[in-house]
């Protein structure tokens, strides 16, 4: 079977910073709700700042490098601190061990991205439905062109899709406004194990790709957008994020790699069948 | 009382800057002009965003007691 290869993006997808006014009332807040050991097993620190990582990535991340496939990271932020943020991103999964699984991974940064503002491409051929300054292209850009329809871009932020790699793109919940404050508590269970959902996903879309002999790009497209029977425009918002199928797959598979992974909240009442 | 009033300006300030972003580096220059009743104080404060951005801002105030008011207060963004 062919390589596939996964690019993740880092803020609201991976990890949340901790900051803003509230940062040391929101540790205390996690710490009481969560204990110290798991705020300490899920922070990762880079440039200073404290980044909560979503429980389950670590396995994830696990999962898809022993599957054989390709990790890559693609994060808006500067290089420096990417570097230092994956860097510890893989000495949590791996360990002592983890230097040489970082040499397996490729990190791309801000200078990576193509810039709408600098560059002088015509924006009918770069945006697509989801209009944004910063785009991540992957063709020939993070991936060789052939490798594409076996490449997967895991944003939660659709401003950053470049037109024509929509079927590229596995969109997560956003999560850095805060997904521990109340007016998101019905959303609490997506956007927190939002690893397991992604997890899940993949392993639909790779069974799909081998049953019916299609790209995993195709795949993807055919559960995410198909299958949803939405139009894919502007107002299309990924309505597969809340199904709570997917993340009950997810954490079944995760769950092996580390068992002792849980749902650390419940679904809501409203989508329990 | 002049210097209690800036001193409590200046603590204002940096309360509301320190509360906002972790303040990695800050510096204050400033003068005192007792004759003419005036002041002027400069803030600068830099720091790194979560993204590793190194942001710089700088705010002026200048106080005139004579006048009775208080101008000049200023703050910008420089990316």
């Amino acid at each position: 079977m062919e390589q596939l290869h996964f690019i993740f993006d880092l803020d609201g997808t991976v990890f949340q910073v901790l900051d803003g006014i509230n940062k040391e009332q929101d540790l205390k807040r996690f710490n009481k709700i969560f204990g110290n050991r798991f705020i300490e097993r899920y922070s990762v620190f880079a440039c200073d700042y404290r980044h909560l990582v979503f429980p389950g990535f670590y396995s994830l991340f696990r999962w898809i490098l022993n599957r054989g496939d390709k990790l890559y990271f693609f994060s808006n932020g500067i290089k420096e601190r990417n570097q230092e943020a994956v860097k510890k991103l893989m000495k949590k999964t791996f360990g002592k061990n983890y230097k040489a699984k970082l040499e397996e991974v490729e990190i791309y940064s801000r200078e990576d991205h193509l810039d709408t503002y600098k560059s002088q491409v015509k924006n009918e051929n770069v945006q697509g439905p989801f209009h944004g300054n910063r785009k991540k292209l992957l063709s020939d850009n993070i991936v060789d062109k052939e490798k594409i329809p076996y490449t997967v871009l895991i944003d939660n932020d659709r401003s950053y899709l470049h037109q024509g790699e929509e079927k590229n793109f596995l969109n997560v919940l956003h999560s850095a406004v805060g997904y521990y404050q109340q007016r998101f508590k019905k959303d609490l269970f997506y956007h927190f194990h939002k690893s397991y959902y992604i997890c899940g996903l993949i392993n639909s879309a790779i069974k799909l790709m081998k049953r019916e002999n299609l790209t995993l790009a195709d795949s993807l497209w055919q559960l995410q957008v198909k299958d949803t029977g939405e139009e894919f425009n502007r107002n299309f918002y990924y309505p597969l994020r809340r199904n709570p199928k997917y993340y009950l797959k997810g954490y079944k598979i995760l769950k092996r790699l580390n068992p002792n992974l849980e749902f650390y909240c419940d679904i809501p009442e409203t989508d329990k069948k | 009382m002049e210097e209690i009033g800036l001193l409590r300006t200046i603590f204002l300030v940096m309360m509301y800057e320190d509360n906002m972003q972790k303040i990695i580096n800050s510096g204050l220059t400033g003068d005192l002009n007792l004759d003419n009743f005036t002041v002027s104080i400069k803030i600068e404060l830099s720091y790194n965003s979560s993204r590793g951005d190194k942001i710089s801002r700088s705010i002026g105030l200048k106080l005139d007691k004579s006048q009775n008011k208080q101008e000049g207060v200023n703050s910008c963004w420089l990316f």
